[in-house]
């Protein structure tokens, strides 16, 4: 068929494991807890070999891990300190890959929101209604690495 | 270094990695998204056109997209690639129990008291290298290319010599069933209901938003002969040609100055009707009733034309009074179309004025000018005459315009490859 739903609400909201505090900035944090980040650039992970095709809905048997990749440090907030209305630490974010690469970033505001659209998961109740999409999220901010990383000595 | 008070966040990527799409919301669609009671948007695009291709791959119009719409706005959906790669992160408690705390330490080697700082953890589960932007072309979105495509023409040699299916309905032409079956209809019930559901057939394969769907199929007359729940709605819709909505205008008007009803005022639509029916046939029907009712809804007086539920809502149409303006431009474009369809068959201009008047009620005649018609219906191909210029050309004229040298030097601005490349395609072609 040629028309599509896409659901303004996901079917089941929330994607973020329930004993995970968001560690974000409130202005970044999400409902769904879901954030975005764009780098320069590409992260290389060794390929996975049961990694399926990234459009199919993922086998929730499948084992799922997790690979360091460095750290997010917002070097001018505090949550202690800053208000909500003060936007300075916007202007700083490193992110450190490994252990002598940083890269600095910001905290922007996108010109235009993004929706995340999911697949709506099929259940075993409609199966044949055809393909639905659902939104997950509206973000309004990205965290922004458009610079090449730097070399950092930790000595 | 303010660094002290900060906290850092372990950063992971997970696998297998999740499916997601971005697309770039406009602040009204934005608005509309977080309202309280957001609606379902539909993604729509036309029936594959492999299926007959030929003369519709000519059309630029046609091309397969995918265009978003919600109940009164089209966007056309494109994929904007990014050279950055844009990562989906969400926080994570994956530092508690799939990682392992020697991979942390080599992440964080020579900080201190690591460990406390570094419970928070957010992963990346998706990487996008592209978002889906939302386009409104300056031209604009129109159902009709599309609901030509789908809709049979209806010509009244069809309704004279029986409509096949027409006639499968036992809805031919003069039998008793005829009167009895449009009478369903009208009164609403399972056959309304039917008629409502092959019309939302047809919508879900044009892919523009509902208001346009529905102004398109008002502007063209389109009305439905028949159909069975359940099924696939073109077949059972018909398009009047240019030439069959004349007829039954003409008859309206005759009808009309015949029982006196004055058509800019308050009247029922099925006095109207009845006003049309010749008593020297036994009541026969010179024409479909739903066809009769597309006409009148055509040139009814609406508030906003291009509102949803003329269609639907307000289907059931009784009391009704016509727009004087918008049916006297609908009658000479009309007119136009049916008798000087191009530049061969051009009329002279006089002729037409006089023609134009005699569709219209005696009231109305000195309403007609050629100022009337809407800019691009019609053209003079030589100082005496005129003639009508079909909606593709007329589109095709639009967009020539829309190329002009502002927006070539806003394109050039733009790292939008889409705005980059657009004037060159069009070259091309």
């Amino acid at each position: 068929m040629p028309s599509v739903s896409l659901h303004p609400r996901a079917l089941s909201p929330a994607t973020t494991p329930s004993s995970a505090s968001n560690p974000l900035p409130p202005l970044l944090q999400t409902p769904s807890g879901l954030a975005i980040l764009e780098i320069q650039g590409t992260i290389n992970v060794p390929s996975d070999p049961n990694q399926g095709n990234p459009d199919e809905p993922l086998d929730p048997t499948a084992p799922v891990f997790e690979t360091p990749l460095g750290k997010l440090l917002f070097p001018d907030y505090s949550p202690q300190t800053t208000t909500p209305d003060d936007t300075k630490w916007m202007k700083r974010v490193y992110l450190y890959i490994g252990k002598y690469q940083r890269m600095p970033g910001e905290v922007k505001k996108l010109a235009k929101p993004l929706a995340v659209v999911q697949r709506r998961p099929q259940t075993a109740s409609r199966t044949d209604d055809g393909e639905q999409l659902e939104i997950v999220e509206i973000v309004k901010y990205r965290i922004l690495f458009k610079n090449r990383p730097e070399p950092v000595n930790d000595a | 270094m303010s660094t002290q008070a900060a906290r850092s966040i372990l950063f992971t990527h997970t696998s297998p990695q999740q499916g997601y799409k971005l697309l770039e919301l406009p602040p009204e669609l934005a608005d509309v998204l977080s309202s309280s009671d957001p609606p379902i948007i539909e993604l729509k695009s036309p029936i594959p056109s492999s299926l007959d291709a030929g003369s519709e791959a000519q059309d630029p119009t046609l091309r397969d997209t995918v265009n978003l719409c919600t109940a009164t706005q089209t966007y056309q959906i494109r994929q904007v690639q990014s050279s950055n790669s844009i990562h989906i992160i969400r926080p994570s408690n994956g530092a508690d129990d799939r990682v392992q705390l020697g991979d942390i330490n080599i992440v964080v080697a020579g900080e201190e008291d690591a460990h406390l700082d570094l419970v928070d953890s957010i992963t990346t589960i998706a990487k996008c290298g592209s978002t889906l932007e939302l386009y409104e072309p300056p031209e604009g979105f129109s159902a009709v290319p599309y609901l030509l495509r789908l809709l049979r023409v209806f010509d009244l040699v069809d309704w004279e010599e029986g409509d096949q299916v027409l006639a499968k309905l036992g809805r031919g032409q003069g039998s008793s069933a005829t009167a009895a079956a449009t009478t369903v209809i009208v009164g609403g019930g399972t056959t309304y209901d039917m008629e409502q559901g092959v019309v939302r057939a047809v919508m879900r394969d044009v892919p523009v938003c509902g208001a346009l769907c529905e102004r398109g199929w008002v502007d063209m007359c389109a009305f439905v002969v028949g159909g069975r729940a359940g099924d696939e709605g073109g077949d059972w819709c018909r398009r009047p040609t240019a030439g069959v909505r004349l007829a039954v205008w003409k008859r309206v008007v005759e009808g009309a100055v015949l029982q006196g009803i004055d058509l800019e005022k308050q009247f029922l639509v099925s006095d109207l009707w009845r006003s049309l029916l010749d008593d020297g046939d036994d009541g026969v029907e010179p024409f479909p009733r739903p066809l009769f009712e597309a006409v009148v809804r055509r040139v009814c007086e609406a508030g906003d034309r291009a509102g949803l539920g003329r269609l639907f809502r307000e289907y059931e149409m009784k009391w009704t009074s016509i727009d004087k303006d918008s049916c006297v431009r609908w009658v000479g474009e009309m007119y136009l179309e049916a008798m000087a369809p191009s530049a061969d068959a051009a009329l002279r201009r006089s002729d037409y004025l006089s023609a134009w008047k005699d569709h219209l009620p005696e009231a109305w005649r000195e309403e007609v000018a050629f100022t009337k018609l809407q800019d691009g219906s019609y053209k003079y191909p030589d100082p005496t005459t005129i003639c009508f210029v079909n909606e593709a050309d007329r589109q095709k004229l639009k967009k020539n315009v829309s190329t002009d040298a502002s927006a070539a030097t806003a394109a050039k601005k733009t790292r939008n490859w889409h705005e980059l490349f657009k004037n060159q395609k069009r070259q091309k072609r």
